[in-house]
């Protein structure tokens, strides 16, 4: 009994200093810093593309980032298939039949030898692209959540990143199809995850309304970031890997600061009331493409806070969103099966 | 059902912060949509049994809880910088990298590669 009450004393009394460090440290807000700055003009971006072969809802797509694969792109559907696309033509290059339908995710790897997915399955399958005989084969398949998987990020073609909805994220050894580490800390289903770009360290937003910054290698957790007053389901990095942003069903999303280690700005407007389900920095950070479940993007001014434009195409909600590597197109994926090329 | 939506997602110690009656009603629309797998699953997976905490302080919360202090002295002992500092890092590299930014600057039409090129008739 006495140690409990003691811990409990000493965790408040922590979370008490953390605060009063972050205060310390607020001599401006982000708001008063860029007042000066010009809001960026309106944006308008037209549908270049649509993406049609999907029988079923879209869950999440992603692009490739190698020189040779910058305009191809992953996506995955209820329809129990992955689609590679030639973004350029809309071709498929790739049409990928799983073994469980029920995809909530799915990852290019940055070589573009590798494609993975998973879902319900609590499993991660990673496919083999560039297989001898041209077929598409699964490689692994990693297995060891006991809750469904929300999103993976590969490092590198032999180390992958899962989150689930078991409220942990793994760090996987795809050689050998096991786990290097088990970062547990999060109180709630881990909805999302975001490699930085130096790919030494992770975020991933969650269940339990917070972010938190992992080190890869450390195997531990480094920071984590409340405000959001409910689930978190999307996380990005800030370009030059110094802050995240974070969409939540709180019908906010939010930029913090891994330095100052708080919230700088808050993204907001009353005639938004519904869910971030997706979002995406452009290539400078200055603007910040966000999809909702009223079935539109919203384009933010990253620094000002405001709004300045609006992706509407859709029929049914955007559940994912990406920009290109090279910042030459977004696309965005739906639950009305298609997949539309915007710029 | 709907409070074991709400309890399940959360653990020990949270208040549940849902005062407005527009987000009960979307939860409640979402709880009984056929539509989001996602949302759906996020309720009934989140381990309800283990988050339920006891009157007595069982070996296994006592060590949760020091693992909790543990973790927070960690992230009480980093280094930070100021606000300014941070917000004008961000500024610059926004202003760094605005010129190369195809979505914030525009693409001309003769280097769009996703702009299809109509073909010209010769009359």
């Amino acid at each position: 009994m006495g140690e409990m009450e003691e811990l409990r004393k000493e965790a408040d009394n922590l979370k008490d200093q953390i605060t009063e460090a972050r205060k310390v440290v607020q001599d401006t807000t982000l708001q008063e810093a860029v007042a000066g700055t010009t809001l960026v003009g309106r944006v308008q971006l037209k549908t270049r593309k649509t993406l049609r072969g999907h029988l079923a809802k879209i869950y999440a797509m992603h692009w490739g980032t190698d020189t040779n694969c910058s305009k191809l792109c992953v996506s995955a559907s209820q329809d129990g298939k992955l689609i590679v696309w030639d973004t350029l033509t809309t071709n498929k290059v790739n049409a990928i039949p799983l073994k469980s339908s029920w995809v909530m995710t799915c990852a290019y790897a940055p070589s573009g030898n590798m494609v993975a997915c998973g879902g319900l399955d609590n499993m991660c399958s990673i496919y083999n692209l560039k297989g001898k005989d041209g077929n598409v084969k699964v490689m692994r398949e990693l297995a060891a959540h006991t809750g469904y998987l929300s999103c993976c990020r590969f490092l590198n073609d032999s180390e992958i990143i899962t989150s689930s909805g078991d409220c942990t994220c793994i760090l996987w050894d795809i050689e050998t199809g096991t786990e290097k580490t088990i970062f547990a800390g999060h109180l709630g289903d881990c909805m999302s995850l975001a490699v930085s770009p130096d790919f030494k360290m992770f975020i991933s937003g969650a269940c339990d309304f917070t972010a938190k910054l992992w080190d890869i290698r450390e195997a531990t957790c480094r920071q984590t970031f409340s405000g959001h007053e409910s689930d978190i389901n999307a996380i990005g990095f800030f370009p030059n890997g110094n802050a995240v942003i974070t969409g939540s069903d709180d019908a906010t999303c939010k930029l913090y600061d891994l330095r100052a280690d708080q919230e700088l700005i808050t993204y907001q407007d009353s005639g938004i009331m519904c869910g971030v389900t997706s979002l995406a920095a452009s290539l400078s950070g200055r603007l910040l493409l966000a999809g909702y479940d009223d079935f539109n993007v919203n384009i933010w001014d990253m620094l000002k806070a405001e709004r300045v434009g609006v992706l509407a195409g859709h029929d049914n909600r955007v559940s994912c969103i990406g920009v290109s590597s090279d910042g030459m197109a977004c696309c965005t994926g739906s639950w009305d099966s298609f997949l539309k090329i915007w710029n | 059902m709907l409070l074991l939506h709400h309890v399940g997602r959360l653990g020990p110690g949270f208040t549940i912060r849902r005062s407005i009656e527009q987000r009960i009603a979307l939860d409640f629309e979402r709880f009984f949509s056929q539509d989001s797998i996602r949302l759906d699953f996020k309720s009934l997976t989140s381990g309800v049994e283990a988050k339920m905490s006891s009157k007595m302080p069982s070996s296994n919360n006592i060590a949760q809880a020091r693992r909790t202090v543990q973790q927070l002295r960690i992230e009480a002992s980093i280094e930070r910088i100021k606000v300014s500092k941070a917000s004008a890092d961000l500024m610059h590299y926004c202003g760094e990298h605005a010129k190369y930014d195809p979505l914030l600057m525009g693409i001309p039409a003769s280097e769009n590669p996703f702009k299809d090129k109509k073909p010209c008739t010769i009359l």
